[in-house]
């Protein structure tokens, strides 16, 4: 039932960007991954200055586990070190790593089954600035209502965790990330459609865990 | 179906981008990533990196397009394979057939050349004249 497409009247809607698009800097990617592959160790490492933080968040959102996620992120790297030579640029570095990093990390979810330990990083004091943070938690819930940062970032993670890896993959990619769509399935290597129906269940899901919060 | 009416959600949910690991995180990963490697090529001998090379090779048959290829090929193979042992056992037998009446028909042909040989050929044993038959015309009492 989930993995029947959606239709089309979401297609334009696209999440506010996070990050620079994916492929502003593919160009600069393929430098970088040439100079790698002809053994310049330092491209690698620029590629890796450039894309830890935002594999950072991917495994970290998808574990809910700080330190699980530095070791998940260094063996990622290193699969992609021992595979650069082998990446021919049929698709962007971007989403080659990333698939790389999901598939990775899907594996890790799957083996660790229930034996799952939280443990969460600081929330940056940048967050009582965000508008968003303001709309949700001021505007929308009415004037005077506190919201303590931790409890609220203790209950975003249990409800991400409430969810299917599925889920808990392309809400990770979409909401907290900011890829669009089109990327997102790349990734995973499922169609577009997939990818709507699966954020569509996901949204549902995580309104029912976070009522308190959207009213 | 549109996200229209989730927003307040993935306003939420981008909350979370707020939770970072912190400002040096990244050059302490890098330093820890060379330090690995440094370990990995030490620790691993020629027939290790042989053996993950050979790995990494064979991972593209894990590939499920790869998988179906491979299985139909096999299954074709063993089809050839059985085919072949059917197909073989009646030429086989007629093969044998053909033969045996060959020899058959050899040793048939030698026992009726001996017979004509033996028939033909004068006894070893001398037989007298006088003991012989007379011919039918000398029994005559004519």
């Amino acid at each position: 039932m989930e993995e029947t497409s959606l239709s089309a009247s979401d297609a334009a809607l696209a999440p506010i960007p996070s990050e620079p698009a994916p492929n502003s800097s593919a160009a600069e990617d393929r430098i970088l991954v040439a100079r790698a592959q002809n053994g310049d160790t330092h491209a690698f490492d620029d590629l890796i200055r450039k894309y830890t933080s935002k594999l950072y968040g991917l495994v970290y959102n998808m574990t809910s586990n700080r330190e699980d996620t530095a070791d998940l992120l260094q063996e990622i790297f290193s699969k992609a070190y021992r595979s650069l030579g082998r990446f021919m640029g049929k698709s962007s570095f971007y989403t080659w790593i990333y698939s790389i990093a999901v598939n990775m990390t899907l594996n890790f979810i799957k083996k660790r089954g229930r034996h799952m330990k939280v443990s969460l990083d600081d929330v940056d004091t940048g967050i009582e600035n965000d508008p968003d943070f303001i709309a949700v938690t001021t505007a929308k819930t009415g004037v005077g209502r506190e919201v303590n940062i931790h409890e609220l970032q203790k209950r975003l993670n249990e409800a991400m965790m409430k969810l299917s890896e599925d889920h808990r993959t392309v809400v990770t990619l979409y909401d907290i990330q900011g890829n669009q769509h089109a990327e997102i399935s790349k990734i995973l290597g499922v169609s577009e459609g997939t990818v709507r129906s699966r954020l569509f269940y996901a949204h549902r899901q995580l309104q029912a865990y976070l009522e308190d919060f959207v009213k | 179906m549109n996200d229209d009416e989730f927003e307040d959600i993935r306003k939420l949910m981008r909350l979370k981008r707020h939770e970072t690991p912190g400002e040096n995180f990244t050059e302490d990963f890098l330093r820890t990533f060379h330090q690995r490697q440094r370990e990995i090529a030490q620790r691993q001998s020629g027939l290790d990196r042989f053996l993950e090379q050979l790995g990494m090779k064979f991972e593209a048959f894990l590939n499920p397009k790869w998988g179906i290829a491979a299985a139909a090929a096999v299954i074709a193979l063993v089809a050839l394979f059985l085919n072949g042992i059917n197909g073989a056992g009646p030429q086989a037998d007629q093969a044998a057939q053909i033969a045996a009446e060959a020899k058959a028909a050899e040793a048939k042909k030698k026992a009726q050349n001996e017979q004509n040989t033996l028939e033909n050929k004068p006894s070893g044993i001398a037989i007298p004249a006088s003991h012989q038959e007379a011919p039918e015309k000398a029994k005559d009492p004519r």
